[in-house]
């Protein structure tokens, strides 16, 4: 393979290099580095004061010095049973506290009856110490860096629990070039990563209780899996942890926010398919409502037609009233022409008629009217029975009759005129009539149908539904995948390619030398052990495969001891390993069934730290004999019978 | 067409001369009297008419045409004689109740009028002759003897016009309807007509030309029925 990973990796996932590597730098991923070689961790020396309070209140003034390489061991007589709660845990625990920054198993009494701890400890050559003042427990001091000639030099302070902590993680990962351990907790989308720094690794250097971990104390997250591959010093085994980390809280984001547009998708889809069947039926509507063909202009081309033809009417029934008034005067005039002619023609004649006739007697006694009064009425026009003159006509009656024929014949003209002009008004009030009728009847039936109404309903529903349907199209937004999954996901892959590539060997080696070392401590019959990279340990025993949890305590401390002195010695053996090359054994006689075998654990770890550069092991023991034995007196610290270690 | 009959249209109302009157009273005289055949009334008398009242209910008819086609119609009904109801119709459709009324005032007694001045005019030139029988100053009865002059006068007349004329028919017809029947009785049935018997005192008897249309057009459509 001639390009690198970050090479690789770019050019699987499509971007530049310098775009994949900003990218895996957020997510905090980064290729594997080149091993920087890691200083063994030796303690020189334990020094502390302080009061006891309670039943005894003897001073404390402790302090244990000129401590190197090789095992050694704070022990008491404790085989009587009451040589046990003597201090010498309290002297490991004063140790881890120092290295750690904060306290792992020390008893709050203990604590609180301290003034002041040192600690000193060398990381290969250069020496360093841990110095603080204890008030109420708290610590406020500082880890120095001391020089030959007795100067020193502060590397950081600290003034509480916290600071102190923080103050020998950051030392510690930088001396031992160590990555914070990200792991998930919880699987799923409220899960949050956490990294596991100096306080969970500082676990792979202590050694007590049940011995339940192949390494450190915390079972959880798969931090012994973690810490294996840390202190083993795999190459790219920090790469895919931080890879596989991040990707599997990318996935499980991703699962999250595909189940809430599942969800919401599937919502969706319900409310679309319920809008399209709404739209189609309202359309239905909206087209029988069309045929109708009823719109707000027809309405008012209605209204206008009824008000004009209601004007007409109203207009031509004046004239019908105005037209029979006329034509009733009319028709008397008419009548009274007639008749005036009639008269004058009938007393014309009647007059002719009787004025030819001579009066014959007097029309009240009947007495004969005398010859001499028709003489006179010859001569001198007297009437011959009044003697009054008489006139004559002068005028021709013919003209008169004339007259009263003309005033006759226009009256009667001018009536049938008015009468024919009645009967045409008649004619179009009935038409304008039927019109508005019609028209009315029209206007009636639109408005009571209410089919315009309905039209304007219709549409609006129409509308409101396809603008419905507009937004249900748009693809919902959100709960998109990370844009980097994909590169998380190949970069992943890589690094698990090249850490594949380079552990096999490692491991191989590692299961050899756990098994001599193993076999060596006093675990007898152990035929095989493979460990993988995931830290689990299978064991063959007696020709039967079986597993870690399921050894007797004792073989668990061994293969824990051993475990973690074949990392030191394959890491150094091969230029790897990260492991500080110090163990903390507390109380490995507790799970002893003969005095014996302690002893011969001790004398072989011993034998093993004598062959390992570097190695210095520290150990707890309530069996003094033992101990001493295998040890001899100048590695021991002993607390006298009956008395306490400090 | 309604038309006001109060009197104070009563100036404005057609009114006939004495003489268009003296020829219609010859005319009904001439048409209802009964012929004398021998000289008892005087030697040139041809015909005689009994009293007056039958005389004015003999001219209401020849005043009012609407009454008469009433009157014609009551006639037909109980005749069915078709040349009724073609008179009845003719005088509706020429409009007689319109043209030829001759409105009348009605007194305690029916429809009454003097008759004095168009009789002296008959009178005086010989053509009909008045005898009142009964004591002086209680007059039980007028009698019109009609002379032989008279009868030739109103064939003369009628010739002359056709306005005149009218006058002989139209008597003729109102003497048919009124037949043998007496004054007093004629007057009774020209009362059973609600409109004269409802006029008031002193007032314009009324027409009931609207009526009478309406019963012809009722008759009418029976037959084309």
């Amino acid at each position: 393979m001639t390009m690198s990973w970050l090479e690789t990796v770019s050019n699987r996932a499509g971007l530049s290099v310098d775009q994949a590597e900003a990218s895996l730098h957020r997510r905090g991923i980064s290729a594997d580095r080149a091993t920087r070689p890691t200083p063994t961790l030796t303690i020189t020396s334990v020094k502390f004061r302080g009061k006891k309070q309670g039943k005894l209140t003897d001073p404390i003034d402790f302090s244990w010095s000129d401590l190197s390489s090789g095992v050694w061991a704070v022990t008491s007589h404790g085989n009587t049973g009451k040589s046990n709660l003597v201090g010498k845990s309290s002297v490991l625990e004063i140790i881890l506290w120092c290295l750690r920054g904060e306290p792992k198993g020390l008893q709050d009494d203990v604590r609180s009856w301290l003034d002041w701890v040192r600690v000193s400890f060398n990381l290969d050559e250069r020496q360093y110490a841990v110095e603080f003042d204890v008030t109420n427990k708290k610590p406020n001091g500082a880890l120095i860096k001391c020089r030959p000639d007795g100067a020193f030099d502060e590397v950081d302070r600290f003034s509480s629990d916290e600071g102190f902590a923080a103050a020998m993680s950051r030392f510690m990962m930088n001396t031992f070039d160590l990555d914070p351990i990200p792991s998930r907790q919880k699987n799923d989308e409220g899960g949050i990563t956490i990294s596991h720094g100096w306080t969970a690794l500082s676990g792979g250097l202590y050694f007590g209780g049940d011995h339940k971990v192949l390494l450190g104390d915390v079972v959880m997250g798969g931090l012994p899996a973690r810490m294996l591959q840390v202190f083993v010093g795999l190459p790219w085994a920090s790469t895919v942890m931080q890879a596989a980390t991040v990707k599997k809280e990318l996935e499980q984001q991703l699962e999250h926010a595909s189940r809430i547009t599942a969800a919401t998708s599937d919502r969706t889809s319900l409310s679309r398919e319920r809008i399209a069947s709404d739209l189609k039926n309202a359309r239905e509507v909206l087209k029988t409502s069309s045929s109708a063909l009823v719109t707000a202009q027809s309405l008012d081309r209605l209204s206008v037609k009824i008000s004009h033809l209601s004007t007409q009417t109203l207009a031509l029934e004046q004239s019908l009233v105005n037209a029979t008034i006329e034509i009733s005067a009319l028709q008397n005039t008419a009548d009274a022409d007639e008749r005036a002619l009639r008269n004058l023609r009938e007393n014309l004649v009647t007059t002719a008629f009787f004025n030819g006739l001579l009066p014959s007697c007097c029309p009240r006694c009947e007495t004969a009217v005398p010859k001499e009064r028709i003489r006179r009425e010859g001569e001198d026009q007297s009437c011959s029975l009044c003697s009054e003159p008489i006139m004559l006509d002068s005028d021709d009656p013919s003209d008169a009759i004339e007259e009263a024929n003309d005033r006759f014949a226009l009256s009667s003209n001018a009536l049938t005129n008015a009468k024919s002009l009645l009967k045409q008004l008649e004619f179009n009030h009935k038409k304008v009539e039927t019109d508005l009728k019609s028209a009315k009847g029209e206007l009636d039936a639109a408005t009571k149908s209410n089919a315009f109404q309905q039209r304007r309903d219709a549409e609006l529903v129409v509308a409101r539904l396809e603008g419905a349907l507009q937004e249900y199209n748009i693809p919902p937004v959100g709960h998109q995948p990370p844009e980097d999954i994909v590169l998380v996901s190949i970069a992943h892959d890589e690094a698990k390619l090249a850490f594949d590539a380079s552990k096999g060997d490692l491991l191989e080696k590692l299961n050899q030398e756990i098994l001599r070392l193993g076999n060596a401590f006093g675990a007898l019959g152990l035929e095989h052990i493979q460990l993988t990279s995931e830290s689990r340990m299978s064991v063959i025993k007696g020709g039967q495969k079986t597993s870690f949890s399921k050894l007797t305590p004792g073989e668990r401390l061994r293969l824990r001891i051993a475990t973690a002195i074949a990392l030191l010695r394959i890491g150094q053996e091969c230029g790897v390993g990260r492991h500080p090359g110090l163990l903390i054994i507390d109380s490995p006689g507790a799970e002893e069934t003969s005095e014996s075998d302690l002893a011969s654990l001790l004398q072989e770890l011993r034998k093993v730290a004598d062959e390992t550069p570097g190695l210095q092991i520290l150990v707890a023991s309530a069996n003094a004999p033992s101990v001493i034995s295998a040890l001899g007196d100048e590695r021991c610290r002993v607390a006298p019978e009956g008395g306490y270690v400090w | 067409m309604q038309k006001l009959w109060g009197s104070e249209t009563l100036s404005l109302l057609p009114v006939a001369t004495d003489r268009q009157s003296a020829v219609r009273l010859l005319a009904c005289i001439d048409a209802a009297s009964t012929n004398v055949t021998n000289d008892a009334w005087g030697a040139d008398v041809v015909a005689i008419l009994r009293a007056q009242s039958r005389l004015q209910a003999l001219d209401f008819w020849m005043r009012n045409p609407d009454y008469l086609a009433n009157e014609l119609l009551i006639e037909f009904e109980s005749t069915n004689e078709q040349s009724l109801l073609d008179l009845a119709r003719n005088i509706l459709d020429s409009r007689e109740p319109d043209l030829r009324r001759l409105p009348m005032i009605r007194y305690h007694f029916g429809a009454f009028e003097p008759l004095d001045n168009a009789l002296s005019i008959l009178c005086s030139a010989g053509l009909v002759r008045i005898r009142r029988q009964g004591v002086p100053g209680q007059v039980r009865e007028h009698v019109y003897l009609l002379t032989a002059q008279g009868r030739q006068a109103m064939t003369d007349l009628a010739e002359k016009a056709v306005e005149i004329s009218w006058y002989k028919e139209r008597a003729t017809v109102v003497a048919r309807v009124a037949g043998d029947t007496g004054g007093k009785a004629l007057k009774d049935r020209q009362y059973l007509q609600a409109e004269y018997a409802d006029t008031e005192l002193k007032h314009i008897i009324a027409p009931i030309t609207d009526r009478v249309r309406k019963r012809l057009n009722e008759i009418m459509q029976g037959q084309t029925a």
